[in-house]
C-alpha cells in the first residue's frame, strides 16, 4: 500500500505541502523577527518589500508573520474537529450497526436530523446557540461531520458483522465490547481513514469561512479567515492583504485533498 | 410512483419533528440566560424579580416540553416569535429575505450544471489527454478554493480594477453575475468530476458496446446511450450541491453586501438574536428538505430501475 501511495505524484506533493505547513507554522517564532500582534503605525499598509516580504496590514503588522502564526490556527482547525467528529461518528455507527434494532433506529434517525440541515447552516445554528469563538466553531464543524462518519461506519459494520471471524469470536465467548473493539472496528477503518483525511480539508475551509464571517477566531489573534475579512476594506490598493492568506488556505486544503485522494487510490477505494 | 411519494412524505415527518426540536434547543443550550441576552445592555440594572417577570411573560418558566409544543405550534402557524433586536416578527423578516437567497442559489445551480456537465463529458471522452488533465486540475482547485477568497479575487479583478461589474448591492442582473459565479465554482468542480467518472464507467459497459457494434454513430452512442445512464449519479450530485450552494450564499452575501437570508443569520448570531437565528435556520432546513424530496422524486421518474421499489 505504501509503495502505491508513494508512487502517486499528487499524494507526495500533498505530503510535502502539509509538512511545510507544519514546519512553517510551528517554527513561526524562529522564522520571523516580528511579533504577529505588535502594531507599527508608522508603517501601515506597506506593499511587499525588503523589510516586509509580504507587506504590512492596516496596523503596520507584518503580513508574513501573521500568516505563519495563522497557520497554527488552521492546523488546529483541521485536526480538532476531525478528531472529535470521527471518534463520535464512528462510535455511533459502530453501535448502530453492531447492536442494530432500537439502537440502530434511534441513532440513525438522529443522524438523519443532522443531515436535514445544509451543513453550513447547521454550523451557524450551533455557533448561534453557543456564541461566536474559535472553540465553538470547531465544535460546530465537528458536529456537522458526525453523520457522515456514522453512516459509512454503519454500512461497513453491517457487512463485516456477518463474516466468519466475527462468528468465530462470538463462539469463543467474546463480549459485545470486545467484539466491537477488537474484531469489528479494525476491519472497518480503511474507508474511514480516507474520509477523515478529506474531512481535514473541509474542516479548514469551514472554520476559515466562519472566521471570515466574524464568528470564529476573534482579533487580534492571527487567522487566515479573519485576515481576509479585514482585507476587504483596503481593496483594491492593498491587494497583498487579500492574496496571500487566501492562497495559503487554498494550498493547505489542496495538499490535504491530494493526500486523501492518494490514500483512496492506494487503498483501492 | 404515488405510493413512493406518499412514503417519502411520511418519512419526512419524523425528520422535521427532529429538526424543529434541534432548532428549539438553540434557545436552551445557549450559555447564560436568554432573557439577559434579549435585554442586552438594557439588562444591566434590572433586578432578579423583574427578570423573573419577563421570564413568565415569555412563558420561559414552563416545563421544556410545554415550551417545545408551543414553539412547534407557533412555527406551524408561521409564528417564529419576535426579533430581540427590532421587535418585529421573525417570520416577516425571514420571508422577505428568503427569495433573494433562493434566487442566488438557483442561478448558481444552473451555472454549475451548465458548465460542470459539459466539462465532465469533454474530459471523459478523451481520458488522460490534455483536456482531461486540464479539467481535472481545475476540479482539484475548485474543491480546495475558499469561497470567500474567490469572491474577493473576482470582485478585485472585475469590479475594482476593470470596473465591468458592480462590486456590491443588488437589483439588476449585473449584480448577480459575480456572486453566482463565486458560489457556483466549487459545485462546477463536483459536478464535472462526477460526470467524468460516471461517463467513463458507462462507456465501458456492455450496452454501450452493443450500441457500437450495431454500427451507430459515435455521437449517438455517447449522447443517446452512455450519457443517459451516466446522468443518474450526476443528478444526485446536482441535488446534493443545493445545500452547499445555500452555504456558499451565506458567505457571498457578506462579501457582496447582498440582502439575503445568510447575511440575516450571520447578523443575528453576532447580535445574539436567538429567535431570528431559530427562524432562519428552521426555514432553510424546511426548504432544504422539500428540495431534496423533489430531487428524489425526479430521480425515480428518470430512472425506471428504481421506480417500483
Amino acid at each position: 500500500m505504501w509503495r502505491r501511495f508513494s508512487r502517486h505524484r499528487g499524494a507526495v506533493a500533498g505530503v510535502v505541502g502539509v509538512a511545510l505547513l507544519v514546519i512553517l507554522s510551528l517554527g513561526a517564532a524562529r522564522i520571523s523577527a516580528y511579533d504577529p500582534a505588535v502594531q507599527d503605525w508608522t508603517r501601515r499598509l506597506e506593499s511587499p518589500g525588503p523589510d516586509h516580504p509580504l507587506g504590512t496590514d492596516e496596523f503596520g503588522r507584518d503580513v508574513l508573520t501573521r500568516i505563519l502564526y495563522g497557520g497554527r490556527i488552521s492546523l488546529l482547525a483541521g485536526i480538532a474537529p476531525v478528531v472529535i467528529g470521527s471518534i463520535t461518528g464512528i462510535a455511533i455507527g459502530l453501535v448502530a450497526g453492531f447492536l442494530g434494532g432500537r439502537w440502530d433506529l434511534f441513532l440513525m434517525r438522529a443522524m438523519d436530523v443532522l443531515l436535514a440541515f445544509p451543513a453550513l447552516f447547521l454550523a451557524l445554528a450551533i455557533v448561534g446557540s453557543l456564541g461566536p469563538g474559535l472553540l465553538n466553531v470547531m465544535l460546530a464543524v465537528a458536529l456537522v461531520s458526525i453523520p457522515g462518519y456514522a453512516r459509512v461506519t454503519r454500512g461497513q459494520v453491517l457487512s463485516v458483522r456477518e463474516r466468519e471471524f466475527v462468528s468465530a469470536a462470538v463462539v469463543s465467548g467474546a463480549g459485545v465490547g470486545r467484539l466491537m473493539w477488537h474484531h469489528v472496528l479494525p476491519n472497518v477503518m480503511t474507508p474511514l481513514v480516507v474520509q477523515s483525511t478529506l474531512n481535514i480539508g473541509y474542516a479548514i475551509l469551514a472554520t476559515a469561512s466562519l472566521s471570515f464571517l466574524g464568528l470564529g477566531t476573534q482579533p487580534p489573534t492571527a487567522d487566515w479567515g479573519t485576515m481576509l475579512a479585514n482585507a476587504r476594506q483596503y481593496l483594491p490598493e492593498a491587494w497583498w492583504l487579500a492574496v496571500f492568506p487566501g492562497a495559503m488556505i487554498m494550498v493547505s486544503v489542496l495538499a490535504v485533498n491530494l493526500i486523501g485522494e492518494g490514500l483512496r487510490d492506494a487503498l483501492g477505494r | 410512483m404515488s405510493t413512493y411519494i406518499a412514503r417519502r412524505l411520511l418519512l419526512l415527518f419524523p425528520v422535521l419533528i427532529g429538526v424543529s426540536f434541534l432548532v428549539f434547543l438553540i434557545f436552551h443550550l445557549t450559555p447564560g440566560d436568554p432573557v439577559r441576552s434579549m435585554l442586552g445592555e438594557a439588562g444591566q440594572g434590572i433586578s432578579a424579580e423583574e427578570i423573573e417577570q419577563i421570564r413568565r411573560q415569555f412563558g420561559l418558566d414552563r416545563p421544556w416540553y410545554v415550551q417545545y409544543f408551543s414553539f412547534l405550534l407557533g412555527a406551524l402557524r408561521g409564528d417564529f416569535g419576535s426579533s430581540f433586536q427590532t421587535g418585529r416578527p421573525v417570520f416577516t423578516e425571514v420571508a422577505s429575505r428568503f427569495p433573494f437567497t433562493m434566487r442566488l442559489a438557483g442561478v448558481s445551480l444552473l451555472i454549475a450544471a451548465l458548465v460542470g456537465v459539459p466539462a465532465g463529458v469533454a474530459a471523459a471522452l478523451r481520458p488522460r489527454r490534455w483536456l482531461d488533465l486540464g479539467v481535472m486540475g481545475i476540479v482539484l482547485v475548485g474543491v480546495s478554493m475558499p469561497v470567500f477568497w474567490l469572491g474577493i479575487l473576482l470582485m478585485q479583478t472585475f469590479s475594482l480594477n476593470l470596473r465591468w461589474l458592480p462590486p456590491a448591492g443588488s437589483g439588476t442582473w449585473r449584480h448577480m453575475v459575480l456572486p453566482s459565479v463565486t458560489i457556483a465554482f466549487a459545485s462546477v468542480a463536483f459536478i464535472a468530476r462526477m460526470t467524468r467518472s460516471s461517463l467513463i464507467e458507462h462507456l465501458g459497459e456492455d450496452y454501450v458496446r452493443t450500441a457500437r457494434s450495431k454500427g451507430l454513430r459515435e455521437s449517438i452512442v455517447v449522447y443517446r446511450h452512455a450519457l443517459r445512464g451516466a446522468m443518474i449519479p450526476v443528478l444526485t450530485t446536482i441535488g446534493l450541491q443545493f445545500g452547499h450552494l445555500l452555504g456558499g450564499a451565506v458567505v457571498v452575501e457578506t462579501i457582496f453586501g447582498l440582502p439575503g437570508l445568510g447575511r440575516l443569520t450571520v447578523d443575528a448570531i453576532q447580535a445574539r438574536d436567538l429567535p431570528m437565528i431559530q427562524g432562519s435556520v428552521l426555514w432553510i432546513a424546511v426548504v432544504f428538505n422539500v428540495v431534496n424530496l423533489v430531487v428524489d422524486v425526479l430521480y425515480v421518474a428518470i430512472d425506471p430501475r428504481i421506480r417500483y421499489r
